[in-house]
């Protein structure tokens, strides 16, 4: 019994640095890769996959965002301004659970993504150095265009800041979804971030990574203080995601935009896929 | 990363003695029973605080759960200090409004089963 529980936990820990590396370079929690492994592959109960799910979120935040702080490449001052509308939607979310069942909500949203995806792959080619982007009056005002370093281009090159009201209001409908489905929603903050805002995809992953931690952190405790968070399980997924988030965003700093780019088509297709099975009555 | 050394601690203690300081649930009825009827592990900050004392192992893990969980609401904070140290009132403003958010929600998530 005891060898067999070491060699479940080694296992999950592999898949959790897995998760952490995919997660940290796509700007998402990576619970849309751990929840599925949990409860398919290691038949865990979803009601604790949820809760390692959060607390996997937290993970690839904390584990990333350190690095790309110190690379420059995330966007402080966008992330912690758009944070204010995810968490501020995150608490409304919580409270407008009985609004619609979530399976209409799944349906919708999973059609959502699989549209997004679409704006997403006609850009597919750029060299993803958004040009011709004008500045949004209030990001003029707040100072959000900024600088990074281009791995195409080989320097430093500056960026403006567009859309910032779409944008914002895309922010609060992806903290909504977080309260009301308990998910990080990372996915939805990237779209707004790279089709609203027209940050570059690097920029748009790494400042998500900076903004999930905060918006599950605001709904953390809901599982936590009810048991939800197993340490049989979310020891593993903690330690695991971490190290992976880490190696992640040493990775990122050395990659492509346009790989970038293919990764977080390929993690949409799947979320979406989740979202829709789960709209089915499907629970993965 | 202090709430990564301390989950390790944890889990070290727990390979090394094989004993979680709390009931012993089977891994397979885990799995069978749906989750939270078996939390016979600590997830009240009480039984954390008196599981790290005693020094049991999931005592232990869940401390550094809990930091890490708490770790987003002390970047902000941190944030908060270094637009202070900048003099950039709005985004003091902005930064501290997240702040309280924050706190507000880890507030009635205790109230919210």
């Amino acid at each position: 019994m005891f060898d067999l529980t070491i060699s479940y936990i080694l296992l999950i820990l592999i898949t959790a640095v897995f998760a952490g590396i995919i997660g940290s370079m796509a700007g998402l929690g990576g619970g849309v890769l751990i929840v599925p492994f949990l409860t398919l592959y290691f038949h865990v109960p979803v009601s604790l996959a949820i809760g390692a799910s959060i607390i996997s979120v937290i993970a690839t935040s904390s584990g990333s965002a350190s690095a790309y702080v110190k690379d420059r490449i995330s966007n402080i001052r966008v992330g912690t301004f758009l944070v204010l509308f995810t968490t501020t939607g995150a608490i409304v979310g919580a409270f407008l659970e009985h609004i619609a069942p979530t399976r209409i909500i799944y349906l919708v949203f999973g059609t959502v993504l699989l549209i997004s995806i679409l704006p997403l792959l006609k850009r597919m080619g750029e060299v993803n150095q958004p040009s011709n982007v004008k500045n949004d009056p209030i990001a003029e005002k707040l100072s959000l265009n900024s600088h990074y370093h281009n791995m195409e281009l080989g320097r430093e090159v500056g960026y403006n800041v567009a859309g910032v009201k779409s944008g914002s209001a895309m922010m609060f409908v992806a903290g909504v979804l977080s309260g009301l489905l308990g998910i990080g929603s990372g996915v939805f903050k990237v779209i707004a971030m790279d089709t609203f805002m027209k940050l570059p995809i690097k920029v748009s992953t790494t400042t998500s990574n900076f903004m999930i931690g905060m918006t599950a952190a605001a709904s953390a405790g809901i599982y936590f203080f009810n048991g939800y968070v197993n340490p049989y399980i979310s020891a593993p997924v903690a330690v695991g995601v971490l190290i992976g988030a880490v190696l992640g965003a040493r990775l990122l700093v050395k990659t492509r935009g346009s790989t970038v780019r293919i990764i977080f088509a390929v993690i949409i297709v799947v979320v979406a896929v989740e979202m829709l099975l789960n709209g089915v009555g499907i629970r993965v | 990363m202090i709430s990564l050394a301390v989950i390790v601690i944890g889990v070290v203690e727990y390979v090394i003695i094989g004993n979680t300081g709390y009931l012993k649930v089977p891994l397979d009825v885990l799995i069978k029973s749906g989750g939270p009827s078996t939390n016979v592990f600590p997830h009240y900050l009480g039984a954390i605080a008196y599981g790290v004392l005693q020094f049991k192992s999931f005592g232990i893990i869940q401390l550094g759960i809990l930091l890490l969980i708490l770790s987003p609401i002390g970047r902000i904070f941190l944030q908060i200090l270094i637009y202070a140290k900048e003099r950039d009132r709005a985004f003091i403003a902005i930064a501290a409004t997240v702040f309280v958010i924050l706190l507000i929600s880890l507030y009635l998530s205790r109230y919210i089963a």
